[in-house]
């Protein structure tokens, strides 16, 4: 079953004149995990949050299949989008600046719920009970506040919060970027796992390869704010059309000594 | 080395019991602990409690009333509270010893001489001069009192007014007059730095505009024509604290910049970006996620601007355009001190000066310490 | 085989916290080899860059060096113990800068934002050495094009911020060399860049090497990154050593059950939808707090190991 959960056509977005976004345009099927990669200055979170729209797009359209069917999200009104925030989230890069240092981690987590709405005191609590165990954290952890966590234990938190509404697509921006290797190994796991459980779409921005490859099923490659070259991983990773791709792949340093890093020259293929 | 400092990531949780408790204080008791440390911004802390403490009291505190005149001490110097006599006995009681005046035949000059046989020992809670207690309650109590004669510990001025209750008297005035236009001064400046910052656009450019105008306009020749302008039947407390009042309506344009700027960096931060994208409203997102995150810095400010608002008053009183008698304030009790003949003769006239100068110096090592504990990203652990 | 450049024997480091005293290193002990790449790899509270930033006497209150030795032997003078030198000895500013100098991992803030490129590669040469202002300008030119920059004439009187994030790197590794150091440590040198200008940086890092011949000390989280650029790797844990060896040694064959997990949890080792392990699950019950001493094992390698689990094949 491929049922799309996000139509992107045509967006676009610059910064004072200058191009962040040009173009971009893909489907997102339910359940899926697109990979976003490029290099920094791809555009590749500024797409990420044209989409959430916590940046207006400049032109383009962003449809979304939300329980009430398809909702267009590039004009929709800041008040109108309220009620769509509890299908679609985004966990964010920086374990540090995602969490705000003056609130418990209860405060953290409860907050979505209060926000849409949820009055009673007890079921907030479950709630966020339910969430602590789901990213495997320890209850005490409730009371205290983010300076306590180390980056990994922080960044379970930032996906506690961003799943408590129960969306169906989340954007994960760079969420593993600024980890260690060991976290970042349980975070990748921990997100798949949740992705099962609670069939999950994602769309995931990150400058890690072989993160992506691991994780997603298609790819996008972005390159100066325009798509490059998209297809399942499986193609663009062994078989490359592009040469920004071929590019990228080859600076890859392998963890192996015996296959020795040799990147393309950017001149020689015209870039 | 913040790495060395961090936490082992995904290492086997071997955390000391302190680290364990570190872990659910609150910010605020962060931010006590790392005061704490701060060993002499503690002792400004206590000092300044003291200070406004004795300010709030100084009814009690001083033996005198400010105007009460003793005309046997025209002039005097301090006197010593003693403990042991001239003949080193221990008394239990303090006491002071009276003076001799006689007036110098060469210079004209009151001359005064400790008096062996004039002892006064001090009584305290005695029944002296009654007054109203902040015109809420009669009362006639004083901390301490001289039996049977007079204590000036600081001195008296050249009307025989006993410097140690006018000082008291005067910190009163010159600690508080300035604090409402103070908090007028930061009401204005984060609620128009704060829509500057969030809301952007022209709201921005007017106020940088509205900044730029009134940081242009010099200060000390405005104060003159507005306490010139004031009606001159106002009491002259009552024109200081118009001016105090009107000055904030252009002084809060440093503090706005400053508002702007964080809130412009913490628009940006993530954790404000996740409010934003969970579905908050804007006023939410404002009051609930980002006011909390500088308004320790703003409280910080606002410590610090303190010890500007005494030397204003100071300043102005001492130029003769802030304060003038019969009020007593720091200012105009160092009015007296203007001249050469009083540092040489009378020093202790100066004694204001002191308090002045011991008081801003509190409040600015307070507000140091204050703001280096209160910033929330020096979490001293992570990061 | 040549003495080592860099002798570093029990080491140790504390940091004054608000909880105490954190040690953030613990008896370290390695060698390095003279003309050869060392990297030291890593997580976040390793301690793989305080042992770097003590190399150059960098510890500054809250830290403190509380024990052990770092042994320079410069190839042209007398060896010394970099560890035990007083503050103002003139030793050290000889030593920073001039016989060993560092790259970090940020180049911005590694350089001047008001003063151009020319000048600042220029003053470096100044600092160490008396040469006129022309001859310095005209050797940093050299270096410059050494390391890659083009259209020389015109980029030197550019400004920082007018390079991209790669160029900045190129222009601090060509500071870092313009005396010609004999140990140069690299920081973290790529980890803020491009993969695509990580590999450029990587290969100018090696290329450099070979050519000059001088001792380098790259510390870096990446597995990826110490597989191309090292011949010697030393893997650091919560201030210790666990695991010295050669690249090949100790990315292939692992003994120490830390590097075996360090290996196994990185992305693109297992097939893609296989789970990722964990270093948790790699180490299961091994014991990898205790601070066992280095033993040496018969292929040369050390590991922090008690002798019971040392495989056998391996045994000294």
């Amino acid at each position: 079953m491929t049922e799309s959960l996000l139509e992107v056509r045509g967006l676009s977005k610059s910064f004072d004149g200058v191009p962040a976004v040009e173009d971009v345009s893909f489907d997102l099927q339910r359940a899926g995990t697109l990979g976003v990669v490029g290099e920094s200055g791809s555009g590749k979170t500024t797409l990420a949050r044209c989409i959430l729209r916590a940046i207006d797009p400049d032109v383009g359209t962003v449809r979304f299949n939300s329980e009430n069917g398809w909702t267009d999200l590039h004009d929709m009104k800041a008040r109108d989008l309220v009620p769509l925030r509890r299908e679609m989230q985004m966990i964010f890069q920086d374990p540090f600046s995602s969490l705000n240092p003056r609130m418990t981690v209860r405060q953290i987590i409860e907050e979505p719920l209060l926000v849409h709405g949820q009055r009673n005191r007890a079921k907030r609590l479950d709630e966020a009970i339910h969430m602590l165990e789901l990213v495997q954290l320890e209850r005490d952890s409730l009371t205290r506040y983010p300076h306590a966590f180390s980056g990994g234990q922080r960044q379970r938190i930032g996906i506690a919060r961003a799943l408590v509404l129960r969306p169906t697509f989340v954007v994960c921006d760079e969420s593993v970027s600024a980890l260690d290797v060991s976290v970042q190994a349980q975070i990748i796991n921990l997100l798949e796992d949740l992705q099962k459980e609670l069939g999950l779409t994602y769309l995931f921005v990150a400058h890690d390869l072989a993160v992506v490859r691991h994780i997603c099923d298609r790819v996008l490659v972005m390159h100066h704010g325009r798509v490059v070259e998209t297809g399942s991983v499986e193609d663009v990773f062994e078989r490359p059309q592009q040469n920004y791709t071929k590019l990228l792949l080859s600076a890859i340093p392998s963890p192996d000594p015996d296959v020795p890093l040799r990147p393309l020259d950017r001149q020689a293929l015209g870039l | 080395m913040s790495e060395a400092i961090a936490l082992p990531a995904g290492a086997p949780a071997v955390q000391a019991a302190d680290e364990q408790q570190l872990a659910t204080i609150t910010p605020r008791e962060l931010t006590w602990r790392r005061f704490k440390r701060h060993r002499l911004a503690l002792a400004s802390g206590c000092f300044l409690g003291v200070l406004y403490l004795i300010a709030a009291l100084c009814e009690f505190i001083s033996p005198y009333k400010p105007e009460t005149r003793n005309v046997a001490a025209i002039n005097a110097p301090p006197m010593l509270v003693r403990f042991f006599d001239l003949d080193g006995r221990f008394h239990l009681r303090p006491f002071v010893y009276g003076y001799d005046m006689a007036v110098n035949p060469d210079t004209w000059m009151r001359e005064y001489t400790v008096n062996p046989s004039k002892r006064y020992p001090l009584e305290f809670f005695a029944k002296g001069d009654p007054y109203h207690f902040w015109n809420l309650a009669r009362g006639e109590r004083h901390l301490f009192l001289a039996k049977g004669g007079y204590v000036h510990v600081f001195g008296t001025d050249q009307l025989g007014r006993d410097m140690f209750s006018r000082v008291f008297y005067g910190a009163r005035i010159s600690l508080s007059i300035g604090l409402v236009g103070l908090v007028m001064t930061f009401v204005l400046g984060i609620v128009l730095g704060g829509l500057a910052g969030y809301i952007g656009g022209w709201v921005d450019r007017a106020v940088q505009r509205l900044t730029a105008v009134l940081l242009s306009i010099p200060q000390l020749p405005l104060w003159m024509a507005l306490t010139a302008a004031l009606p001159p039947a106002w009491s002259p407390l009552r024109v200081y604290f118009g001016v105090t009042i009107i000055l904030s309506l252009f002084g809060w344009t440093i503090l706005a910049r400053q508002v702007r700027g964080r809130f412009l960096a913490l628009r940006v931060e993530e954790f404000v970006v996740a409010a934003r994208l969970i579905g908050a409203r804007k006023m939410r997102v404002i009051l609930r996620h980002m006011l909390p995150n500088f308004l320790s810095h703003t409280i910080t400010t606002a410590t610090l601007a303190v010890p500007a608002m005494i030397i204003g008053e100071t300043s102005l009183s001492f130029l003769g355009i802030g304060l003038r008698p019969p009020v007593v304030s720091w200012g105009v009790l160092l009015q007296q001190a203007q001249n050469y003949q009083v540092i040489v003769m009378t020093p202790w006239l100066m004694i204001p000066g002191l308090f002045v100068v011991l008081a801003v110096m509190a409040f600015n090592l307070f507000g140091d310490g204050l703001r280096d504990a209160a910033d929330p990203y020096n979490t001293g652990g992570q990061g | 085989m040549t003495a080592p450049v860099l002798e570093i024997r029990d080491l140790a480091v504390e940091f004054k916290t608000d909880t105490g005293l954190t040690r953030a290193l613990r008896n370290v002990n390695f060698d390095v080899p003279r003309g050869e790449v060392t990297a030291i790899v890593g997580e976040s509270g390793s301690g793989k860059s305080v042992t770097a930033n003590c190399i150059m006497r960098l510890i500054q209150p809250p830290g403190r060096i509380t024990g052990g030795s770092i042994r320079f032997a410069p190839t042209a003078s007398q060896a010394f113990d970099i560890a035990a030198l007083e503050d103002k000895d003139e030793r050290l500013l000889d030593l920073r800068g001039g016989h060993i100098s560092m790259v970090f991992q940020e180049p911005m803030t590694a350089l001047s934002p008001v003063h151009n490129i020319g000048g600042q590669v220029a003053e470096a040469i100044l600092c160490h050495r008396e040469v006129s202002k022309e001859q310095a300008w005209a050797e940093a030119a050299q270096m410059l094009a050494h390391v890659g920059i083009g259209d020389i004439e015109r980029r030197m009187t550019m400004y920082p911020f007018e390079f991209s994030g790669g160029m900045r790197q190129r222009v601090v590794i060509a500071m870092a060399l313009v005396c010609n150091p004999e140990v140069l440590i690299c920081d973290e040198p790529t980890t803020a860049l491009d993969v695509t200008i990580q590999a450029e940086i990587l290969t100018l890092i090696r290329n450099l090497q070979d050519e000059l011949k001088n001792s380098v000390i790259f510390i870096t989280h990446d597995l990826g990154v110490v597989a191309q650029i090292a011949d010697h790797v030393v893997v650091m844990y919560q201030g210790r050593v666990l695991e010295i060896g050669t690249v090949r040694q100790v990315l292939k064959q692992p003994v120490h059950p830390y590097t075996k997990g360090l290996l196994k949890a990185i992305p693109g080792v297992v097939d893609p939808g296989e789970r990722l392990a964990t270093i948790a699950s790699v180490v299961g019950d091994a014991d990898i707090t205790t601070p066992f001493p280095l033993i040496k094992l018969s292929d040369g390698r050390q590991v922090s190991l008690p002798r019971g689990h040392v495989p056998a094949e391996l045994k000294p």
